[in-house]
């Protein structure tokens, strides 16, 4: 693996991991490092680039990062008071109305389990298709509709 | 139930337009993360350049002290040192251990002054004299044969195609090359190998005799002719031609010392056998039939 295969990987999948790690642990700290050691991880051990297989990879390593940390018990179930999002800049919403909608969200989210919660935010704040997502996780297409579900009849219960 | 469906949809709609507004607040952008890896890769690779930089220069001392150990060690292994004694010339050659080798008249020895302490051998042509200082095996190896010894002193004679080793002091072991044959004799034996067909016997006669060419005396016991101007010719370095009308059945024993000049030799040669010999040039006779 070239430094400039390593920079298109990083650009393609920086961002995506990163929210997927966040998605996981509500942690924003922790997923910025989790992403940078993943990527440092690839790095080291210059994997072959094949555009094909190295999504799934990327996603493979900063989950087992994630892991490991986890086990560690370096990972605070803290989710509850940290798991924030935020309006993006030039939104014309900023009513208390919608701020309002924000924190309900951020909770109820927050109470979701956390498989449930990854598939859910992917779908929603990544746009990615079930079966994108069913890729890069390496699960089915139905695992994911499932949780997808699951998590829509949550949120269904809790927002109303 | 249709109702239903629409509503969830509609929700699921104005939930979509949320999550559409919202983000989340990471607080390190992707290019400050970058710069941070980058700067962590480069490090590592100057980490790893220094290292393979490191064991390049390891590898090349290596090699070099190989190639100084190969060089040496062939250069001491094969190295050689050859001692030539002329034709009426004798040659007293001290080896690196302080053995000494009396060298017959045209006679060489060679071996390998820088391998001695691990190997002692010597290769010998024509007829020495060894006294061999104790130690590790001491070999003389020639054409037909070869002599091994702990420490003792003997002689070995190569010549007229023939392999006879006389053991003064201590054992001596002979063998002639295919080492089919060995043998091992004692103070005062000899030991003759039959080349023709590789047999050995031990020989147990007038020993000094053998000998007595250190001290310039040659005693010949029952010697063809022919085999006695031979050694004349080697001893006083003189070249002599046989007329065709001597004999060759021609047996001499007697002795003569070198003390006298190759005349002398032949004049008694000539008394036994009524020969008479004439000096065509310096060192170079004929000896014809007086009749």
């Amino acid at each position: 693996m070239s430094k400039e295969e390593f920079k298109i990987i990083y650009d393609l999948y920086f961002d995506p991991v990163r929210r997927y790690i966040y998605f996981r642990s509500g942690d924003e700290e922790l997923a910025t490092d989790i992403a940078q050691e993943a990527f440092l991880k690839i790095w080291e051990k210059q994997f072959d680039y094949h555009p094909q297989n190295t999504k799934s990879l990327v996603y493979k390593i900063a989950l087992d990062q994630y892991l490991t940390h986890y086990r560690r018990g370096k990972v605070k179930a803290n989710y509850l008071n940290e798991f924030q999002l935020s309006f993006t800049e030039g939104s014309e919403e900023h009513s208390l109305e919608y701020e309002e909608l924000k924190t309900h969200y951020e909770k109820t989210l927050a109470t979701l389990p956390e498989k449930q919660r990854t598939v859910f935010l992917m779908s929603r704040l990544d746009e990615f298709t079930y079966k994108e997502i069913a890729a890069r996780l390496k699960i089915s297409v139905k695992a994911v509709e499932k949780r997808m579900s699951l998590a829509l009849g949550v949120l269904k219960k809790e927002m109303k | 139930m249709n109702d239903n469906k629409n509503i969830s949809e509609e929700e699921n709609s104005e939930q979509q337009e949320f999550f559409k507004k919202v983000e989340i607040p990471f607080t390190r952008s992707k290019e400050e993360v970058w710069d941070t890896l980058s700067k962590k890769i480069e490090k590592e690779d100057f980490v790893q350049a220094q290292g393979k930089l490191i064991s390049m220069v390891w590898y090349q001392v290596a090699a070099a002290v190989v190639i100084l150990l190969v060089g040496s060690t062939s250069f001491m292994r094969l190295y050689s040192t050859v001692v030539f004694a002329d034709k009426g010339k004798h040659i007293h050659h001290f080896l690196p251990d302080g053995s000494s080798v009396e060298l017959n008249a045209a006679s060489t020895i060679s071996y390998h002054p820088y391998w001695w302490r691990f190997k002692r051998d010597v290769t010998l042509d024509g007829e020495a004299f060894f006294e061999v200082k104790k130690g590790t095996q001491f070999i003389v190896e020639s054409r037909f044969g070869k002599t091994e010894v702990l420490g003792t002193s003997f002689n070995i004679n190569t010549r007229n195609k023939a392999y006879k080793v006389f053991c003064k002091t201590g054992k001596v072991k002979v063998s002639n090359s295919s080492s089919s044959v060995a043998l091992l004799i004692t103070p005062g034996k000899i030991a003759v190998l039959d080349l023709k067909n590789n047999t050995g016997k031990v020989e147990n006669r007038l020993s000094d005799h053998v000998i007595s060419w250190r001290l310039n005396e040659f005693y010949f016991d029952a010697k063809p002719l022919k085999e006695v101007v031979e050694e004349i010719e080697i001893q006083y370095n003189v070249s002599i031609t046989l007329a065709d009308d001597i004999s060759e059945g021609l047996i001499y024993s007697g002795r003569f010392t070198k003390k006298g000049s190759a005349d002398v030799a032949l004049e008694l040669l000539c008394q036994t056998f009524n020969l008479n010999f004439t000096s065509i040039e310096k060192n170079s006779y004929n000896l014809s039939s007086n009749n």
